[in-house]
C-alpha cells in the first residue's frame, strides 16, 4: 500500500536521506530502526509529507506530493514523537481532534472517544486536562486521537495506515506493549503500520518487516529474521550484538552486549 | 467487523465527567447572549439624559413613540445606538481576532495589539485621516466611506503577513521572536505615524489623539455602515475557521495529517484577522488587551474548543466593550474619557497575570 522511490531530503545544507527505497504492505506491520541520526524521523516525515523531499511517495497508489490533506486524512493517521498543547484541552477534547473531518459522520463521537481512551489503557481520563499529563499518558493521548481518525483499518474497501514515530519511546514496558499489541491487531485486521522504534526486541517480536537504516541509506530490508543477524547490527550500530534463540513463544531475541568498538 | 475492538466494554460515557465540556459551553453562548441583550438595552439607556432602560426598550419594540420625548428619540436612535452597534462590533471583532490569532500562532499571548498588527491597521487609517485630504485623495474619493478601514485593512495585513513569516519558521512559531518582532513592528508604526501627526494640522491633530486613545465616542450611522459589512460577515464565517484553529494548536504538521489544508488555512485566517483588527481599529482607534483578556477569560470558562470558543468572545467582547465604554462615559461625568485608558487600565495587570501564571509552561 505504501511505495517509496528514491527519496532524498536535504535539511539546511546537509543531506539527511541519499535515495531510500522502501515498500510497505497492508497487513503487514513495517518497523524502521537504525542508529540516532540515521535517517528514521526524517524518513517517516518524508514518507507523511511534512518535509519537502525528492522522489516519490505513493499510499494506496495516490500521490501523496499532490493529494488533498482531507483525502490523506481519510487513509492514514499520523502520530508525531511529541506534542505540546498551548491551551488547557481537557484529554477527551484532544482525542476528538482525531475526528476534525468528520470523514465517519455515522459514528457516535463520545463512544468512539471512550474506546479509543481505553484501547490506549486511559479510560476515566476523558476529564483531565492534557497539559497536566505524564509525558507517557500524554503519547497515549496522541494515539487515541489517531485511533479515533483511522478507527476502522479499513474502510470503503480500501487499506488505512498508521505511521507511528516512536510510539513507545517514554512508556513502561506493560504499555509498550500494549501499543505494539495495537499495532499488530491493526495490521491483522487489514490495515498498515509504519512503525519507527529503537526496542530490537519488540521489533523482532512484532514485526512482519523490517527496515535497517543506516547514514541516511537502507542497510538492510526484510524479514525480522534476515534483518535482525549480528552482522548487520554490528555493523550497523557499532556495539557487539549476539542474535539468539529461545523457545517460550518468542522466536528470537536480541541482547546487546557491551557498547564498545568493534 | 473492522474494529480494534479493544473498547467493547468501555461501557456508557457518563457526560459528566468524560471530560467533554460542549453541553456546557452551548449553555454559557445562550447565558452570553442573554447578557449581551441586557447590557446593550442598559448602554441605549444610561448618559446624560436619565431615560428608563426597559422604556426604550420597550418603546422601540412596540413603536409607541409617545412614551419617550422626541429629544430622547433623538439621543437613542442617532447618538447611542450607532454608539452601542459600534461598540458591539468592535468588541466582537477585537475578541474574535484575538483567539483566532492565539489558535493561529497557539498562544495564549499572540493579539492583534501587542503584536503590532493594530499598529500596522493604525499606520494605514492615519494614512488616510492626514493624507485623505491632499495626495491620497483620488484613492480616498475612489473607496468613499471604506478608505479608511481599507487603509487600516492593508496596514494591519502587511503586518500580520510579516510576522508569521518571521515568527514562523518549518512550521513551529517562536513566540519570543514573535513578540519581539512584534515590538519592531510597533516602533516602526508608531515612528511612521508619528512622522504623519508632524505634518497634520490642528483639526486632524484633535482627530488623530482621540482615535489614538481609542474611543467609540465618535459613533455615527456612517460609521456604523463603513464597518458593519467588514465585521458581521467575519463574524459570521469565522464559525467555521473552529475546526481547523483546534486542528493547529496540535501545530501545523499534525493539523495538516489530520485533514487540514494549512496552508490555505493560514492564509485565509490571516486575512480575516486583518480586515476584522483593521476594521475595528479604523473606527475605534487602540482600543487595547480586549482580544486578549476575552479570549482567556473565555478558555477558562468553557474551555479552548473554538467551535465555542469563537461565538463566545464575539458576545463577551462586545459585553466587555459596552461596559467598559460605560465606564468611560460615566467616571468623569459629564466629559468622557477615551474607552482606551479604561481597557488598558484593566487589560494591562490582567496580561501580566496571564504571563505569571503561565510563565513556567511556555517556551519563550
Amino acid at each position: 500500500m505504501l511505495e517509496a522511490r528514491n527519496i532524498h531530503v536535504r535539511l539546511g545544507n546537509t543531506d539527511i536521506l541519499h535515495g531510500i527505497n522502501m515498500s510497505a504492505a497492508k497487513n503487514q506491520f513495517t518497523v524502521v530502526i537504525g542508529p540516532n541520526g540515521s535517517g528514521k524521523t526524517t524518513l517517516l516525515r518524508a514518507l507523511t509529507g511534512e518535509i519537502k523531499f525528492a522522489g516519490n511517495v505513493c499510499l494506496n497508489d495516490i500521490d501523496i506530493a499532490s493529494a488533498r490533506p482531507p483525502d490523506l486524512a481519510s487513509i492514514r493517521g499520523v502520530l508525531p514523537q511529541s506534542a505540546n498543547l498551548s491551551f488547557p484541552f481537557t484529554v477527551h477534547e484532544v482525542v476528538r481532534l482525531g475526528l476534525t473531518m468528520g470523514i465517519q459522520t455515522e459514528v457516535n463521537i463520545p463512544v468512539r472517544i471512550e474506546e479509543a481512551l481505553a484501547a490506549v489503557d486511559m479510560v476515566g481520563f476523558g476529564a483531565r486536562l492534557y497539559q497536566e499529563l505524564s509525558g507517557g499518558e500524554q503519547q497515549r493521548v496522541q494515539l487515541a486521537r489517531v485511533l479515533t481518525q483511522v478507527w476502522e483499518p479499513v474502510f470503503r474497501g480500501r487499506p488505512r495506515c498508521l505511521f507511528l514515530d516512536e510510539p513507545i519511546s517514554s512508556l513502561d514496558i506493560k504499555h509498550q506493549l500494549q501499543i505494539m499489541q495495537i499495532a499488530r491487531r491493526y495490521a491483522d485486521s487489514g490495515g498498515g503500520v509504519v512503525a519507527v522504534l529503537h526496542d530490537l526486541n519488540l521489533t523482532g517480536q512484532f514485526a512482519d518487516h523490517v527496515v535497517l537504516m543506516n547514514n541516511g541509506l537502507v542497510h538492510a530490508s526484510g524479514a525480522p529474521r534476515q534483518v535482525l543477524t549480528s552482522a548487520n547490527l554490528e555493523s550497523v550500530y557499532g556495539c557487539r550484538m549476539a542474535v539468539s534463540n529461545i523457545p517460550q513463544g518468542m522466536d528470537f531475541f536480541v541482547l546487546p552486549h557491551k557498547a564498545a568498538a568493534l | 467487523m473492522n474494529s480494534i475492538g479493544l473498547g467493547a466494554n468501555a461501557g456508557h460515557p457518563n457526560r459528566a465527567n468524560t471530560g467533554d465540556r460542549s453541553a456546557f459551553a452551548r449553555r454559557m453562548l445562550l447565558v452570553l447572549l442573554i447578557l449581551l441583550l441586557f447590557t446593550a438595552v442598559f448602554s441605549l439607556a444610561s448618559g446624560a439624559t436619565d431615560t428608563s432602560a426597559f422604556l426604550v426598550a420597550w418603546a422601540l419594540i412596540s413603536g409607541q413613540d409617545n412614551l419617550i420625548s422626541a429629544v430622547e428619540r433623538v439621543v437613542i436612535l442617532d447618538i447611542r445606538m450607532p454608539r452601542t452597534l459600534l461598540g458591539m462590533m468592535v468588541g466582537a471583532s477585537l475578541a474574535v481576532s484575538g483567539a483566532t490569532m492565539q489558535g493561529l500562532f497557539r498562544n495564549p499571548l499572540a493579539d492583534p495589539g501587542i503584536v503590532g498588527v493594530s499598529a500596522g491597521a493604525g499606520l494605514g487609517a492615519v494614512t488616510f485621516i492626514v493624507l485623505g485630504a491632499g495626495v491620497l485623495a483620488p484613492v480616498a474619493a475612489f473607496f468613499g466611506i471604506y478608505h479608511v478601514p481599507f487603509a487600516a485593512f492593508l496596514g494591519g495585513l502587511a503586518f500580520t503577513f510579516a510576522l508569521y513569516r518571521i515568527s514562523t519558521s518549518n512550521g513551529r512559531t517562536s513566540v519570543a521572536t514573535m513578540l519581539l518582532a512584534g515590538i519592531a513592528f510597533g516602533a516602526m508604526a508608531g515612528a511612521f505615524t508619528g512622522l504623519l501627526v508632524f505634518w497634520a494640522d490642528d483639526h486632524q491633530l484633535r482627530d488623530l489623539t482621540f482615535w489614538g486613545l481609542g474611543s467609540v465616542a465618535g459613533a455615527t450611522w456612517p460609521k456604523v455602515l463603513a464597518v458593519a459589512p467588514i465585521i458581521v460577515p467575519i463574524l459570521l464565517l469565522t464559525p467555521f475557521m473552529a475546526r481547523s484553529l483546534n486542528a493547529m494548536t496540535l501545530g501545523e504538521a499534525t493539523a495538516q495529517h489530520l485533514g487540514v489544508n494549512v496552508q490555505i488555512f493560514k492564509r485565509v485566517a490571516i486575512i480575516l484577522v486583518a480586515a476584522a483588527t483593521g476594521a475595528a481599529v479604523a473606527v475605534s482607534g487602540g482600543i487595547g488587551f480586549v482580544g486578549i483578556v476575552v479570549p482567556h477569560l473565555l478558555r477558562l470558562l468553557i474551555g479552548p474548543d473554538h467551535r465555542f470558543l469563537l461565538p463566545a468572545c464575539a458576545l463577551l467582547g462586545a459585553i466587555m466593550l459596552l461596559f467598559a465604554d460605560a465606564i468611560a462615559r460615566q467616571i468623569v461625568a459629564p466629559a468622557e474619557l477615551p474607552i482606551g485608558i479604561v481597557t488598558a487600565t484593566i487589560g494591562a495587570p490582567f496580561f501580566l497575570w496571564i504571563l505569571l501564571r503561565k510563565r513556567g509552561l511556555m517556551d519563550i
